[in-house]
């Protein structure tokens, strides 16, 4: 496996002289693409038809914000499952405003459905999500065991 | 292992100020017989930092997004979006209304963008 070094500076190991350890030059590049494969491969954050979001990892908790305009207590269903978050909105686009006719109708309400994983397992129970003027915050209380922990060192 | 650089905690975001994210938000724009009414989106955006100008037939609307947390350092949205309207309006009417995320302003037709109904006497 190569180190977060070499895979930022991919060249260095290739195009650098053979050493006896690094073995031939095919087997090196072999190595090299397998490597940026399992970066790829790597399950990382799925987004389908998302709202405008921010996750962030506060040490004890993950912290989402989520954009809503316009949408309702009712319409929003969130759901965990293992580490797995979605969320869906319905929302129907609205008629115009009683004794109002359109000008200029630029606003998208399309529902929302989308779901992305989580890096750490969770603790569902301690989940809290508020909804205000439109924005939706979610924290999720890491689970015990994805929390840091101090070790404390002792003089041998 | 000299090589290797070590990224510096970015945790407290205390000292550093929030970005500001620009944003055009989308808006609709209706009207009737007696006033226009526009609606932007505006989420997160705290009632004291909307700013709505008139300019002539052009409405200027500026808000900003408040803080989730004090201590949060997420990015915050500024939205900014100028709307021209088609008739000329009476800038004093102008009244703003934050509801869900959703700006609501309400601004009259001046009276000589009205339309009329002019009676026609017969002799």
């Amino acid at each position: 496996m190569l180190s977060r070094y070499d895979v930022l500076n991919p060249l260095v190991p290739v195009w650098g002289f053979p050493t006896s350890s690094g073995g031939s030059l095919h087997t090196m590049l072999n190595r090299l693409f397998q490597d940026v494969e399992t970066v790829f491969e790597r399950p990382a954050v799925r987004r389908t038809a998302g709202p405008r979001a921010q996750l962030r990892d506060t040490g004890d908790a993950i912290t989402m914000l989520a954009d809503l305009p316009g949408f309702r207590l009712e319409d929003i269903e969130l759901n965990i499952e293992n580490t797995t978050v979605t969320l869906k909105a319905a929302a129907p686009q609205p008629a115009a405003p009683e004794g109002f006719k359109v000008l200029v109708r630029e606003r998208v309400r399309a529902g929302v459905d989308w779901s992305f994983e989580l890096p750490y397992p969770v603790d569902v129970a301690g989940a809290s999500a508020v909804l205000e003027q439109g924005r939706l915050k979610v924290t999720l209380p890491k689970a015990p065991e994805a929390k840091p922990r101090n070790i404390p060192v002792k003089a041998g | 292992m000299s090589e290797l650089q070590i990224e510096k905690p970015t945790a407290n975001g205390a000292a550093k100020a929030a970005p500001r994210w620009r944003v055009t938000p989308d808006a609709d724009v209706y009207e009737n017989e007696v006033e226009y009414l526009v609606q932007l989106d505006v989420p997160g955006a705290s009632a004291e930092s909307i700013n709505v100008q008139v300019l002539g037939t052009e409405l200027r609307i500026r808000a900003e997004q408040a803080p989730a947390d004090a201590d949060t350092p997420v990015t915050l949205a500024a939205f900014e979006r100028q709307v021209i309207l088609p008739g000329e309006i009476d800038a004093d009417s102008a009244a703003a209304q934050l509801k869900n995320g959703v700006l609501e302003i309400r601004v009259s037709k001046s009276a000589s963008s009205r339309r009329v109904k002019i009676p026609v006497s017969v002799n």
